[in-house]
């Protein structure tokens, strides 16, 4: 009688102590969830950056090129960027993409600082396109891959 | 001035990435790989143009802090994909369990 009372002590011990470490049977949570706001602002940008860069292309060499011509552009988009951080950081581990927007913005900084400078030809604007498009197709990936973890 | 072996600047990013990543490495290689390498094209190009003097120091410095920007918005982006993976692995380890104990026990408690 004795021993089947420690058993059962043991037993339920453990049981509890297992139902404990399910905890609500939430998902264990390591990164943010998708979030959709976040997503759509990227791809927009991602399209005023690409809208922004073809027209530099066809103007370069012309005044029409020159930085002041864009200004209301780089307003724009920091303006668009800053938002974003600021949700971004409301959102629970999100550090990931909350570096990733800062980076994005910093960049956007420094293609103002290189406008700022002019662009002699065409040739300036090729690493240029290429890193941008790199950067927000990996803010875009992480999103989705996000999104497509949740649906598993 | 020193020549860059570009193509041991991809390998040596290479190295580096999958000591990191241990296990998840396979997941990203394609990824990784064509953005190491769209990277070093990049560097190359800024470098060429520095050298043939159609930029000048400061528009390099600029060109090349966007590149360093760029690499590690997607190096961020393979963290990202390596923690939802592991935070996969852990849920379908805990959903086995608990679906033994509710299955065991004959009722939902987990």
């Amino acid at each position: 009688m004795r021993v089947f009372k420690v058993n059962f002590l043991r037993n339920s011990l453990l049981f509890l102590v297992l139902v404990g470490l399910m905890g609500s049977c939430s998902p264990i949570m390591l990164i943010s969830r998708y979030d959709e706001l976040t997503d759509k602002t990227v791809n927009e940008l991602q399209q005023k950056t690409s809208t922004f860069l073809e027209k530099l292309k066809d103007e370069i060499g012309t005044g029409e090129a020159n930085y002041t011509n864009y200004k209301p552009f780089y307003q724009d988009v920091k303006a668009s960027l800053n938002t974003l951080l600021i949700r971004a950081n409301a959102i629970d581990k999100n550090q990931i993409t909350i570096d990733q927007i800062i980076l994005l913005k910093r960049n956007i900084e420094n293609l103002e600082a290189l406008h700022k400078l002019g662009f002699g030809s065409l040739e300036q604007l090729t690493p240029i396109e290429n890193a941008f498009n790199s950067s927000y197709t990996a803010i875009i990936k992480l999103q989705l891959a996000k999104k497509q973890g949740e649906s598993k | 001035m020193e020549t860059i072996d570009y193509s041991k600047l991809i390998q040596d990013m290479i190295a580096a990435a999958k000591e990191k990543l241990n296990n998840q490495w396979n997941n990203v290689k394609p990824y990784a790989e064509k953005e190491f390498k769209s990277y070093a094209d990049n560097v190359k190009m800024i470098v060429q143009m520095k050298l043939d003097g159609t930029i000048n120091e400061e528009q390099a410095r600029l060109q090349m802090t966007i590149q360093k920007n760029s690499i590690t918005i997607v190096l961020l982006t393979i963290e990202g994909l390596g923690i939802i993976a592991v935070e996969q692995a852990i849920n379908a380890a805990i959903s086995v369990v608990k679906d033994t104990i509710n299955t065991a026990i004959g009722w939902t408690i987990l």
